[in-house]
């Protein structure tokens, strides 16, 4: 175990590391003149000289060649240093740490929500296995998890903002201003949280000792409680792995839609401003993130389930 | 059986463990304040590190419970920081926060006014001198000087990138506690307007800690500071008693500008009453809130304008027939009230008639499609093999119009455009996209025709506009080689000229000349929509700033 | 060992399978033959006839150039669907290709290719996209290219884990005892096992890959205006949401059916395979 641990540890640095470069090079090699970029994004203007671009070139160190930028920054990125953000002056790990713990929040509240529906409407559809119930179940799970975020967010302001006045429209001012987003998002996961609780029960109430607690006569709602639940715990925590790539690439929606000062809005802010320090500190940040959660959930998720073996991938 | 109790209990004890592992990383990175320029609210909200004197009860406070009242504005740009020597936050605290001010203002006729500074005059070709006000306060109590003033403008000379294009700027001298006299690069007339622009905002030296990091904008405005969140991008500024301006009569003691780029989401929260001022909301909402009596639906033409760059580089975009041909086949009276529902207007030039400087005695290419058709014909661009395409040196013509995504109107003025060349045999492509790829399809000369926006009073002077767009050492003019040596020529003499009448006929001389051209042809002038609550009195549109002004007069009823 | 004719085991129960089945089917038909079922030309502006609400005349109504919004829909099939296919077709084949080969040869190479597969996999699909289309021209080509990049180590996973097994497994030793030859039993167990859940992770990619590009075409990447992308559709009919709800709630619907309809094949699908193989296909 400890050594399935160590060997993905190191696995992992070796990707970061990949993905680091990988989105280096990628973003650097734009087309679109990062001087003029700077200069739209610190003026609005759009008047160019020689004189100017040379001047940003200079203080932003585009003048130097690829390898020295890519080393200087390499060694900043182990610092957790991705440089100056080119929109903001301002060092782009500050508006990271400040933006970050709002896409954690937006995302947690999702996941929670998405297994309020899902988990007991997954094991509703288990127990009613190829019913109505199950059908109908899992086709409008299917089809809530098919409408585009921005459609669904968009149908929710106008319901429950504009007409019922609950909820804010957007922003992050009041305690119920977290709603509507957190059910976008969980609106996009909701069928896969009841589909792998769905697999998952029916796995367990497959398997011998439900058949024979059966037999025994034990009530079937104990039983449900004390065994099958249980023993379908190892389906939640892949669940809640599986959301978390959909949170970060829904969030980029979800939160530009909402204005929810998250991570995503400021990764689609810098990709339409070209402020490549903040793109590529925001880029690498969420891979890290991913990477490093899918590693705690595969972890626990080989103690949940001896069955798992480690030295597979 | 003892192996599955310990396995339960670790699967219980994980769950919570990554519940709270995942709850707890929000928590501490949430309640440990980001380390910028970003205070907490509630930290800000008792002003301790203000100087005292600023918050002691003001003497003649003769109201006790008034301003009490919070006004909130939302705005189309991100607001990205406050330090305006590093150019940022200029416009949103001169125009909507109230918290900085410039040594002069224009008013909606763009007549030149006193404000910081109380008089000024050209004293040679290429100096100034301006008197400033006294008895000015900034912010923090410190008083408002020369010194102060010519230190802000040289930060700004440095960190700037526009600075010394747009001002003309070399140097300031200090005269003596009131009066500077600034150097300019160029002979200019202009220097007045243009310090009535965000670029020319006043901010205090002590802005800045001991260190030399910044620490928040002090300024001389009706409002001051009170907290800046830069991650949700919202500013708030609370009323100055000492403004040396006086009370301007209104119970808005704080002023909340919060930025909500797109603009479905910034209208939705207008109509919802999240907030009391917005601008650019979507033409289509006009019609339908005239109706709502909670709020107030204005529109107002700009003297922003849609332009069309013709790319010379082409061939035959080279031939004026062409290029005037392109113009004359659309339909811009159709475009205004179809597409953008009236908002704007069809310019009868280059500039908005309101602007005093603007020449409306040209050819303004009205909609004629025949006419159009002609010119093409003329110039050889003609359908011989009868595809219902015209060709152009044999091979069918397929124009490449691009434009950027910035502006509400562009994409939906382009897709019309597109329709109307058809209509005259001419076949194209639209590309839409974000404004760097713009930039980029232009130097590498991947278009015909791109429709941009831009605003002729960013500086507000009647030169300005021919330079940022006509004149062939401008970067636009540039990129597609566009020189007209007379035209060159005008700018410079009304650049110089002091005598304003005669500086308005030498940039209305400049502007036929451009029309004529036709290379850059303004084809709509930019309008605004705004969403505002009923409750907001005071307000009025100005098109002598760069984005809107709130006045400091502006109230809300109760 | 149970012997099987079919990839898959149908039966009348699995109701998801056959929605899903005839809806596609349905809106296969319809992509095809959609210039016949136009009833408009779906590029052609028409001022006079702008947002109007949907009747006889305009099924779906017209949105803010006055364009039938339901001759675009069909016109648009073709671009979200024709998208869809592409990267599913061609990440599939890449995928599996690069999967098979690095699992059956194992050792360094195999080690290689599953870094460089997870790699990939650290990215939320939607991020990489975003960071590669910062260096690619804004069209439908480059949201194809940048898709397919990412798409494809999900296909090398799979194939590159039923590679490894079949190597490994015990019933192809004790098959090639009995005498079956080698490529016998490629075709006979392997072929039928990798194939069905490439299927289902097709079908189910799919759905993604039109949502996906819907949520592109949102961000304004991908197809440009005039082209009716059922993404950019809905995009440009959210300034009109409250007015004029059907610009963008009728393509939204489109996006939303066809989606189901090949979600409904996977899931379906998935329940018709064995059910030991079942989670080893999992989507984001």
């Amino acid at each position: 175990m400890l050594k399935y641990i160590v060997k993905r540890l190191l696995v992992m640095l070796l990707v970061l590391w990949a993905v680091s470069t990988m989105t280096y090079f990628m973003v650097h090699v734009t087309p679109g003149d990062a001087a003029t970029a700077i200069v739209f994004n610190l003026t609005g203007g759009t008047n160019m000289d020689e004189e100017l671009i040379e001047r940003i070139n200079k203080r932003f160190d585009l003048d130097k060649p690829v390898y020295v930028q890519y080393f200087n920054w390499l060694l900043g990125v182990f610092r957790m240093d991705f440089g100056i953000s080119y929109r903001y002056n301002m060092p782009v790990m500050d508006m990271i740490k400040a933006r970050l713990p709002n896409t954690a929040r937006l995302g947690l509240t999702a996941v929670f929500l998405s297994a309020l529906i899902g988990i007991p409407l997954g094991v509703l559809s288990a127990l009613r296995q190829n019913r109505l119930l199950d059908h109908t179940s899992r086709v409008a799970t299917l089809f809530i998890g098919s409408v585009p975020g921005f459609l669904s967010g968009l149908v929710l302001i106008i319901i429950f903002s504009l007409k019922l006045k609950w909820f804010p429209t957007s922003g992050m001012k009041t305690a119920g201003s977290i709603v509507l987003p957190a059910v976008t998002l969980a609106l996009g996961m909701v069928a896969t949280t009841t589909r792998m609780m769905r697999t998952g029960m029916l796995d367990v109430l497959r398997q011998d000792f439900m058949v024979v607690a059966k037999a025994k006569g034990i009530r079937r709602s104990s039983m449900l409680v004390s065994h099958a639940f249980r023993n379908a715990l190892p389906s939640i925590v892949t669940v809640i792995g599986l959301q978390i790539g959909h949170i970060l690439g829904g969030s980029v929606l979800v939160e530009t839609i909402f204005a929810w000062p998250g991570l995503g809005s400021l990764l689609n802010d810098a990709v339409s401003n070209r402020d490549t320090p903040m793109l590529e500190g925001c880029v690498i940040l969420i891979t890290f993130g991913y990477t490093a959660i899918n590693l705690l959930v595969d972890v626990v998720y080989a103690w949940l389930d001896p069955r798992v073996k480690y030295t597979e991938g | 059986m003892k192996k599955k109790t310990i396995v339960r209990i670790l699967t219980v004890l994980l769950a919570l463990a990554l519940f709270a592992g995942c709850a707890g990383t929000g928590e501490t990175t949430g309640t440990e304040p980001p380390k910028t320029n970003t205070p907490a609210p509630a930290n800000t909200a008792a002003p301790t590190n203000a100087p005292a004197p600023a918050n002691t009860p003001a003497p003649a406070e003769a109201k006790p419970a008034a301003r009490d009242k919070v006004l909130r504005i939302a705005i189309t740009s991100v607001l990205t920081g406050l330090d305006v020597t590093h150019g940022q936050g200029s416009t949103q605290m001169l125009e909507q926060a109230n918290m900085l001010e410039t040594l002069t203002v224009l008013d909606k006729n763009f007549n030149v006014l006193p404000c910081l500074a109380t008089e000024w005059k050209r004293t040679g070709e290429k100096t100034w001198e301006f008197r400033l006000r006294e008895g000015v306060l900034f912010h923090d109590g410190t008083p408002l000087t020369a010194d102060a003033v010519k230190w802000c403008l040289d930060e700004k000379s440095k960190y700037v990138d526009t600075y010394a294009a747009y001002t003309q700027i070399e140097s300031i001298d200090v005269i003596d506690d009131l009066t500077l006299r600034f150097n300019t690069s160029e002979p200019t007339s202009e220097l007045a307007n243009v310090l009535a622009s965000q670029i020319g905002t006043i901010m205090a030296p002590t802005s800045f800690k001991a260190d030399g990091t910044f620490d928040k904008p002090i300024g001389t405005g009706c409002y001051m500071y009170d907290s800046f969140d830069v991650s949700a991008s919202i500013l708030t500024a609370v009323f100055f008693d000492q403004y040396w301006g006086g009370d301007p009569g209104t119970s808005v003691g704080k002023r909340v500008v919060v930025s909500i780029p797109d603009a479905s989401t910034r209208s939705l929260a207008a109509i919802n009453g999240e907030v009391d001022i917005m601008m650019d909301a979507p033409f289509s909402e006009l019609a339908n809130l005239e109706q709502d009596t909670n709020l107030s639906v204005s529109k107002f033409t700009t003297t922003r304008t849609y332009y069309l760059e013709q790319n010379i580089r082409k061939e035959y975009l080279q031939d004026v027939r062409v290029r005037r041909a392109l113009l004359y086949a659309i339909d811009r009276q159709t475009i205004l009230d179809s597409l953008l529902m009236g908002v704007g207007g069809v310019p009868q030039g280059i500039l908005d008639a309101s602007m005093p400087w603007a020449n409306t005695d040209v050819d303004p290419y009205a909609y004629d499609p025949a006419k159009a058709m002609q010119l093409l014909d003329e110039a050889g661009i003609k359908d011989s093999d009868g595809d219902g395409w015209r060709e152009y040196n044999g091979e069918n013509l397929e124009l490449v119009l691009i434009t950027m995504t910035f502006r509400p109107g562009c994409p939906l003025i382009l897709q019309a455009m597109q329709q109307y060349y058809e209509e005259i045999g001419l076949k194209s492509v639209t590309k839409i996209v974000e404004y760097s790829t713009v930039t980029q399809m232009r130097n590498d000369n991947e278009y015909d025709l791109n429709l941009s926006s831009a605003s002729a009073t960013y500086v507000p002077t009647a030169s300005y506009y021919l330079s940022s767009l006509y004149w062939s050492e401008g970067s636009n003019a540039q990129t597609i080689g566009y020189k007209n040596e007379k035209l060159d020529e005008l700018y410079l003499e009304c650049l110089a000229e002091d005598d304003l009448q005669k500086k308005y006929a030498l940039a209305k001389e400049a502007q036929a000349l451009a029309q004529e051209d036709a290379v850059f042809t303004t084809v709509m002038l930019y309008g605004a929509v705004f969403i505002n609550s009923a409750k907001v009195t005071g307000f009025d549109y100005s098109p002598a700033v760069h984005d809107f002004i709130v006045p400091n007069s502006t109230d809300l009823m109760d | 060992m149970k012997k099987r004719s079919a990839l898959f085991h149908i039966n009348r129960k699995n109701v998801l399978l056959i929605l899903g089945l005839t809806l596609s089917a349905l809106i296969l038909l319809i992509t095809i033959f959609s210039p016949l079922l136009e009833t408009h030309n779906p590029t052609k502006m028409n001022l006079p006839n702008k947002l109007k609400a949907p009747s006889s005349e305009n099924y779906f109504g017209t949105d803010a150039l006055g364009r039938d919004v339901y001759s675009r829909i069909l016109e648009g099939s073709r671009v979200s669907l024709g998208t869809a296919f592409v990267v599913v077709i061609f990440s599939a084949i890449l995928g599996t290709a690069i999967g098979l080969f690095s699992g059956f040869i194992g050792g360094r190479t195999d080690m290689v290719c599953m870094r460089i597969v997870d790699i990939f996999l650290a990215f939320p699909t939607i991020v990489f996209v975003l960071a590669m289309t910062t260096f690619l021209p804004t069209n439908q080509l480059s949201l194809i290219l940048a898709i397919c990049c990412i798409n494809w180590v999900r296909y090398a996973r799979i194939a590159r884990g039923e590679a490894v097994i079949i190597r490994n497994v015990e019933y192809i030793e004790a098959a090639t005892a009995i005498g079956n030859s080698k490529t016998g039993i490629l075709f006979r167990y392997f072929l039928p096992n990798t194939v069905s859940k490439i299927l289902i992770m097709m079908s189910m990619d799919i759905g993604s890959i039109i949502l996906y590009c819907a949520s592109l075409s949102f961000l304004g990447l991908g197809t440009q205006p005039p082209s009716p992308a059922w993404g950019t559709m809905i995009n440009e009919g959210r300034d009109y949401i409250r007015n004029a709800p059907w610009i963008s709630i009728a393509p939204g619907i489109a996006v939303a059916v066809t989606a189901l309809s090949f979600n409904m094949i996977g899931d379906g699908l998935r329940d018709a395979l064995d059910p030991r193989m079942r989670e080893s296909i999992q989507t984001e």
